[in-house]
């Protein structure tokens, strides 16, 4: 059975063929069990015997008689002789169900008359003390008292279905083979689920080498398609992933071989004809340029990071050695004299990729200090709390409107208020901050008061 | 001491090779130019042949068609010591980090200031030829002997690359005391510390690995934080 449509369409069908079997046999019992009800109104034989120990013997000869008939279990049914007050003449208990067969046969519909049909085409042939009343035979005593006379099928019902050892015993073991069987069945349909299920999942991650058909031992049904499908899928995805890096790779070196030369040939002409205002101009772009490239390559790569990446990261150490970095960046410059105040708990811990959140507090405090005034501080504030980690890195730059807030973080956005002359930045550093930090299911704002600007980084708290 | 250097640059970016040349022509540098990796060991071989006119030193482009760099690096370290400066234009940390652990000396990623190239070049020769008189010194099981460059745990030979027995070096002469980057950097590498810079801590690592290949507790070079590197005191 290698397709799943025959395994489904078979397993219904085989249910199916049960479930009319049982109904058509529980409905041909049920119909079985009327017939016998309706033949033993026909009861000739032994409802012509009752008339005649009536006739002959009386009502004391007519209970002999009956309770003779009980005691002796010679019919598969009890009759039941039920005198006007509605009471059995042996005293017994009388089945319920005999009164609603009467109002059931009351109905005009069923008054048809067997025992008529079947005792030999008339009234006349019957005994005088028998009279059928509808479909109740009735006898007359000799007062004229009226007796009824009801069969009713002894009880072979599905209460006595587990009176028997065995059959208890097969029916259990029935019920838990099937119960076995099914649980089976049920596994083995829903067994590639959990292949895929984990497969996906790592995918999902970036896992890209990841594949399914292998785990589900290459089964040739439509889940075993599916499997390979999803592999070719997960091969195309790698590929493309895998060309997209050695196409950055490649964007990377083609851009950076002709700047390469330029460096050199500027060096070469710096060395020929002296030093002067615009050799150093064209070396700072180059290196603007250089700059650029990088970003944008490192923008791409957040992206593309892996789960495999990610570490057990110390947020306080992370920051002072960044922001260490930084001061030894900015320590011969000037125009940039800025403090950087850290304010944190020892021991902070996060899980994550921590190449992408020393990229994003780099641009941060960076940004920073290119926006706020010389010799002022930036404070930068790590606290954590039970569910996050928070990060506040905060200036006494002007900020910005809060309309351009969003603007901020989107690639190549520039601050209106940059100065002129400083058209260093790359205008990439907040954005791969941002996807950074999104990467590490954090979130990353901007908040501007009169006084100064924060940016608030939030990560979740490692557990 | 001979003042004219020569090296040995392996580059398939003809141009820049051509315009280095002309370069380091005026700093007292011979550039001879291989423009794939093949032809790099070809000629790295022929010249070490004749002692006389043997390369001081290699400049190696990691991204390179046919055979890559990193490639090259590794067939070079496994006759070779001769001191190697890579060039990588992929921006790739990886790139880096793994030339580094096999063993190049230091890296410069392009675009680069020919000033700067000079300047390694010289720092790494200088420190290459420069045969430290000190005594042969000693840390707890390491031992270095300055004369053939060599270093050894446990009378282990360590196998080191020529940036790597600068550092024990350095690590060993300050005797547990804590060494800074900048000082490391300065000594093993012949520059100073570049913020960003990740190559003294590659290093340490490699040499870590070494070390405890040859039975070396693990932190035997533990790091301080923001501060620098120690060897573990007793």
């Amino acid at each position: 059975m290698q397709n799943l449509f025959i395994r489904i369409f078979l397993s219904s069908w085989v249910q199916l063929t049960v479930i009319v079997i049982l109904a058509g046999w529980a409905g041909y019992y049920t119909h079985q069990r009327m017939e016998q009800i309706y033949s033993n109104f026909e009861i000739d034989e032994v409802i012509l015997r009752a008339s005649e120990v009536l006739g002959t013997q009386g009502i004391t000869g007519l209970k002999v008689w009956l309770e003779n008939i009980n005691n002796r279990d010679l019919y598969p049914y009890r009759i039941y002789i039920i005198n006007q007050n509605r009471e059995d003449i042996l005293g017994r208990e009388i089945p319920r169900r005999i009164f609603n067969w009467q109002s059931h046969f009351d109905q005009p519909h069923h008054r048809r008359d067997f025992i008529k049909n079947r005792v030999g085409g008339g009234n006349n042939l019957l005994p005088r003390n028998l009279r059928p009343r509808n479909f109740v035979p009735m006898l007359i005593g000799p007062n004229n008292q009226n007796f009824e006379v009801y069969t009713v099928p002894k009880e072979t019902s599905f209460a006595g279905f587990f009176n028997d050892n065995l059959r208890w015993l097969i029916f259990m073991l029935a019920l838990l083979m099937s119960l076995f069987l099914s649980f089976l069945l049920a596994r083995w349909y829903l067994m590639p689920f959990k292949h895929f299920k984990s497969a996906t999942l790592k995918i999902a991650e970036g896992k890209l080498e990841t594949r399914i058909s292998s785990a589900i031992s290459g089964r040739k049904d439509e889940m075993g398609e599916l499997a390979r499908d999803i592999d070719a899928m997960t091969e195309k995805l790698q590929h493309f992933n895998q060309n997209q890096q050695e196409l950055a790779r490649n964007i990377s070196h083609e851009l950076r071989s002709p700047l390469s030369r330029m460096q050199v040939a500027l060096d070469i002409a710096k060395q020929s004809k002296g030093n002067n205002a615009e050799f150093d101009r064209i070396s700072k772009e180059i290196e603007t340029l250089n700059e650029m490239i990088e970003y944008i390559l490192k923008y791409s790569k957040i992206d593309q990071a892996s789960t495999e990446e990610v570490t057990i990261v110390n947020i306080e150490e992370l920051t002072t050695d960044v922001i260490n970095d930084i001061n030894f960046e900015y320590k011969n410059d000037p125009n940039h004299n800025n403090e950087i105040i850290l304010e944190s708990e020892k021991n902070i811990l996060f899980s994550g990729y921590e190449d992408g959140i020393r990229s994003a507090l780099e641009n941060v405090i960076r940004n920073s200090i290119k926006y706020s005034p010389n010799n002022s501080s930036i404070q930068c504030k790590i606290k954590n709390l039970s569910e996050k980690i928070i990060i506040s890195i905060t200036d006494e730059g002007k900020g910005i409107k809060d309309s351009d807030k969003e603007k901020l973080f989107q690639p190549f956005y520039r601050h209106p208020s940059a100065q002129a002359g400083d058209s260093t930045g790359t205008g990439l550093g907040l954005a791969i901050a941002k996807s950074a930090i999104e990467w590490n299911k954090g979130h990353i704002e901007a908040i501007t008061t009169k006084k100064d600007f924060t940016i608030k980084i939030t990560l979740p708290a490692y557990k | 001491m001979d003042t004219y250097k020569k090296i040995l640059l392996i580059d398939d970016d003809v141009e820049l090779g051509n315009l280095l040349c002309d370069f380091l022509s005026h700093h007292q540098i011979n550039l001879e130019i291989a423009n794939s990796g093949e032809d790099g060991i070809e000629l790295l071989e022929q010249h070490q042949a004749s002692i006389n006119s043997s390369f001081d030193l290699i400049i190696l482009d990691i991204m390179l068609p046919g055979i890559s760099g990193l490639e090259v690096l590794k067939a070079i370290r496994k006759k070779n010591n001769i001191p190697i400066i890579m060039l990588t234009a992929s921006g790739e940390d990886h790139d880096r980090i793994l030339g580094l652990e096999l063993g190049a000396d230091d890296y410069l990623p392009k675009p680069f200031n020919s000033q700067e190239l000079v300047a390694r070049v010289r720092a790494i020769l200088r420190r290459s030829n420069n045969h430290h008189n000190e005594k042969n010194d000693s840390f707890g099981d390491i031992r270095i002997s300055q004369e053939n460059r060599k270093a050894y745990y446990n009378d282990k030979d360590l196998i080191l690359t020529g940036t790597e027995f600068e550092i024990l070096g350095c690590l060993i002469t300050s005797q547990g005391e804590t060494v800074s980057k900048d000082k490391l950097s300065e000594e093993a590498l012949g520059r100073q510390f570049i913020p960003y810079d990740r190559s003294i801590d590659t290093h340490i690592s490699n040499l870590r690995a070494k070390l405890k290949n040859k039975g070396a507790p693990n932190d035997l070079i533990y790091s301080k934080r923001g501060i620098g590197y120690a060897l573990l005191k007793d």
